[in-house]
């Protein structure tokens, strides 16, 4: 059967409006759902850390002040311009949304494990962005697009985990990509899936080409991608998380070269990274032997 | 424009012997056009007396358009008691914001003040032919009257009106507080605090914002603006409380150059002889700003304007 990966299959456009969160984060939510004064900087933190969470506030943030699309591209302006009982609501509303829907679906892929592969690439883009001398206001949107990244999974398995589940099992028994098997399923992989995802929520151009293009791994002009590839590759190298892929991807060489990255600058990322994830999930209160 | 001040009282109305003078009633504006249209800014308990007043003064109503700058209590509650709603030859357009709470509409908000468990009238056995559009930042026309719309800074979504006809100008700000950096908590951050570099930009923000409303206020003929609270208590105590302190309307009216200033929404603890007081210190602060105070006016119940 030929497969047109330019059209969206109903089943994808239907499930981007309906994207629960991911489930470490509805703990503390539910905590501070309960606390009258919440602190704007403890919020922030909270969200930062959950990939459906952030999209869906900054879309919130982007759709409400018409005429300026595309401005507001980080949490704390977000929680300037809306509030932080805003803010707050908004994320509790979802994170319990979320509860129901993780509870219902089941699939083979670890949902604490990939969210830890995000918040690792995360991290990771922003410790890069940092040794690349990225200026300090356009940080956010570098963790932000490294915890984005793989939205389109997430979409996915909304949809329907069992049929994930088989996909993934797929790519173990016959040795070809997790992009091959998602179209075949789908009729789309989850960078275009993600992609349309992150145009509806009127993200900023670069993180809607993160989404897109993270794969590519000759790189191509936009250095928030770039980053997501380079650190994306290094999480699932050293399997900081699980994303699903279980190809393991090479580490783009002629990318590092093309922006000009030491491989010392790497490896001293991914020595601060098992730090940063275990700093994220204390926060969070997940148990111990959870950790990484 | 003809504009009458309805309801000058924020929070709850507050009625009695202290209040006589500035008048106990929550927000409520009419505001007449050229061409009859009618307006009004804010369904607060003022529109009840409002209301009476159309009755006696048209026998066919005009269209009624209500403005409603967000739908908290003190913005709203005079609505089941404005009787027009009851005449089945009116026609009322409301307008306004909702919070984002998914499959609330501004009807839908309305609706809830009118159950049975809190009013024997439900919305829908209201006789007047009634329209309801949720609005966000938009302009549109309502007869020769252009209006504009703004989110302000207050707890839920909230706007701010700005009207025009024959080039003259007034604006109303509903409930609105400067936008402020909620992440400075005064501590310096630590040098790897990593956590600390996504509010970096976070003035900015803040200074955009506040530069958006100035903007829209600039050189303004009339600004109603909100001005519940005194620099002493405001943002000592009262910030995030999404009102704002007369020291910010003055540093407003100055930047803006706006021509003439009513201040409204006084606090429901507030005597008249204190706001007096208030208004006295008012004056001296614009004397020293560089601001002609007597472009300066307190609102009071009954208060009308012709620009």
């Amino acid at each position: 059967m030929a497969i047109n990966v330019s059209e969206i299959p109903e089943e994808v456009e239907r499930a981007i409006e309906k994207m629960p969160p991911i489930s470490p984060i509805i703990g503390k939510i539910n905590q501070i759902a309960h606390e009258i004064e919440t602190s704007p900087k403890e919020l922030v933190k909270i969200i930062m850390l959950d990939p459906v969470l952030t999209g869906k506030v900054i879309k919130l943030v982007n759709s409400s002040f018409y005429g300026v699309a595309e401005h507001v591209q980080s949490l704390p302006q977000a929680v300037i311009l809306l509030g932080v009982n805003t803010v707050k609501n908004l994320a509790v509303s979802t994170a319990l949304l979320g509860t129901i829907s993780v509870q219902k679906k089941k699939s083979s892929l670890n949902l604490e494990e990939f969210w830890k592969h995000c918040l690792a690439t995360a991290v990771g883009c922003k410790l890069l962005g940092k040794a690349l001398n990225v200026p300090n206001e356009d940080m956010g949107s570098y963790f932000v697009a490294g915890l984005l990244h793989d939205i389109g999974k997430i979409l996915f398995i909304r949809i329907n985990p069992e049929k994930y589940s088989k996909i993934l099992e797929e790519c173990v028994q016959y040795g070809v990509s997790l992009s091959f098997s998602e179209i075949a399923h789908f009729g789309c992989s989850h960078t275009h899936a993600g992609g349309l995802l992150a145009k509806k929520w009127r993200l900023d151009k670069a993180l809607i080409d993160s989404v897109e293009s993270h794969h590519l791994s000759v790189g191509n002009n936009n250095l928030t991608t770039n980053v997501v590839t380079v650190v994306n590759n290094l999480c699932k190298r050293f399997h900081f998380g699980e994303s699903g892929d279980p190809l393991e991807e090479e580490i783009a060489d002629d990318l590092i070269k093309k922006l000009n990255i030491s491989y010392n600058t790497l490896k001293k990322i991914s020595d601060q990274l098992p730090f940063e994830i275990n700093k994220a999930a204390e926060f969070l209160n997940i148990i111990q032997e959870h950790k990484i | 424009m003809k504009m009458k001040l309805w309801g000058t009282r924020g929070s709850i109305p507050s009625p009695g012997p202290s209040t006589i003078k500035y008048g106990g009633n929550t927000a409520c504006i009419h505001i007449e056009g050229s061409n009859n249209e009618c307006v009004i800014l804010d369904a607060g308990t003022g529109i009840r007396a409002l209301g009476l007043e159309l009755m006696k003064k048209y026998k066919l109503l005009p269209v009624i358009h209500l403005l409603v700058s967000h739908t908290h209590w003190d913005h709203i509650q005079g609505f089941p008691f404005f009787v027009p709603c009851y005449s089945p030859d009116t026609k009322i357009d409301i307008k306004g914001p909702v919070h984002f709470l998914e499959e609330k509409t501004l009807q839908s908000t309305f609706d809830v003040q009118m159950q049975y468990e809190f009013f024997p009238v439900s919305n829908e056995q209201l006789k007047a032919d009634i329209t309801y559009e949720t609005l966000d930042e938009t302009e549109f026309d309502i007869g020769n009257i252009h209006v504009k719309s703004l989110f302000s800074n207050h707890p839920i979504r909230s706007l701010v009106y700005h009207l025009t006809e024959k080039g003259k100008s007034i604006v109303y700000t509903g409930d609105h507080e400067p936008y402020y950096n909620l992440f400075d908590d005064g501590k310096e951050s630590l040098p790897d605090e990593a956590d600390d570099i996504f509010f970096d930009d976070s003035d900015i923000t803040v200074a955009s914002a506040n530069g958006r409303f100035i903007n829209f206020i600039k050189g303004v003929d009339l600004l109603i603006i909100d001005c519940q609270y005194t620099p002493e208590e405001y943002p000592s105590i009262r910030r995030g409380f999404g009102h704002s302190s007369w020291d910010n309307c003055l540093d407003w009216m100055k930047e803006a150059g706006v021509k003439k200033m009513i201040l409204t929404h006084h606090d429901p603890v507030r005597t008249d002889a204190e706001i007096d007081k208030i208004f006295e210190n008012i004056r001296d602060a614009a004397v020293k700003k560089g601001i002609d105070p007597d472009k300066i006016l307190m609102a009071k119940e009954g208060m009308e304007l012709e620009i």
